[in-house]
């Protein structure tokens, strides 16, 4: 019950926190994964995070460019376009007025 | 694990993605799953369903407009000139085609105005008045209408 909870929460927030996690600079599907599971989130299956990177990048929110390096496997590079950091602004403004909400009415349930 | 990649590559390429696409997102996902549990049904789930969420229904991105996404069939954009008709229908004689009804309201729209013209004449004859403004306004309303009605018919058949 408490990870299924869990899922639908990060379901609903994903995709922005793809977008910010790419506003340091380009990443890759792994690295993005890594860097959200380091803050907390929890490992997040490639099952869950590609369709979210295909979305963005077909919403024209990231671009993608594949580079094949020497050594290792190639890989798909993802970048914030600026119609990404617009969107990661608004969308993200309203995601964070929607947990002061949440926070406020928890706390006059005395969870703080 | 080899297997699960191709199957995937081939239901995305039966889902219209293009073929260098395929490579580069096979490429990526494996490399993802060597570096996770190494497992890719484990990382990405049953392969048919993940398909679908790489590749929804065959449809491939056309563009946006603000933060809608469009999507078109990427079949009409692939046959090309195989999708050329070798015995296309012969052009029909006419341009329009109006059905019974429509030849049976201007009947009575002819007929109306038939009668709207024969009742007020014989009241403007009975009643014993002058009727030349009546008859020349009204020819140039009925001038106006088919002046408006041939240029429309001028502008279509162009």
């Amino acid at each position: 019950m408490s990870s299924d909870r869990r899922a639908s929460w990060l379901k609903g927030v994903l995709d922005l926190l793809v977008l910010a996690s790419l506003t340091e600079g380009e990443n890759y599907g792994y690295e993005i994964a890594k860097s959200l599971a380091g803050s907390g989130l929890g490992q997040i299956k490639g099952g869950t995070l590609y369709p979210v990177l295909n979305r963005l990048e077909e919403g024209g929110l990231v671009s993608a460019e594949f580079r094949v390096t020497e050594r290792g496997p190639g890989r798909r590079y993802y970048r914030l376009t600026p119609k990404g950091r617009e969107m990661l602004a608004e969308q993200g403004g309203l995601w964070v007025a929607f947990d002061e909400s949440v926070r406020s009415v928890l706390a006059k349930g005395g969870i703080r | 694990m080899n297997g699960y990649f191709d199957e995937l590559a081939v239901l995305l390429r039966e889902r219209g993605v293009p073929a260098e696409r395929v490579a580069s997102t096979i490429e990526e996902l494996s490399a993802f799953a060597e570096e996770g549990s190494g497992d890719p049904e484990e990382e990405f789930g049953p392969v048919a369903a993940f398909a679908e969420q790489l590749a929804p229904d065959g449809w491939e991105p056309c563009g946006t407009w603000f933060q809608y996404a469009y999507f078109k069939r990427p079949g009409a954009a692939s046959v090309g000139p195989a999708a050329e008709l070798h015995a296309p229908p012969p052009a029909p004689e006419r341009r329009t085609f109006f059905s019974r009804r429509f030849y049976l309201l201007v009947a009575a729209v002819v007929a109306l105005c038939v009668l709207a013209v024969v009742l007020i004449g014989i009241s403007l004859v009975k009643g014993g008045v002058d009727g030349t403004g009546f008859v020349i306004g009204a020819a140039v309303g009925a001038a106006g209408v088919l002046v408006a009605f041939w240029l429309t018919v001028r502008r279509q058949t162009r």
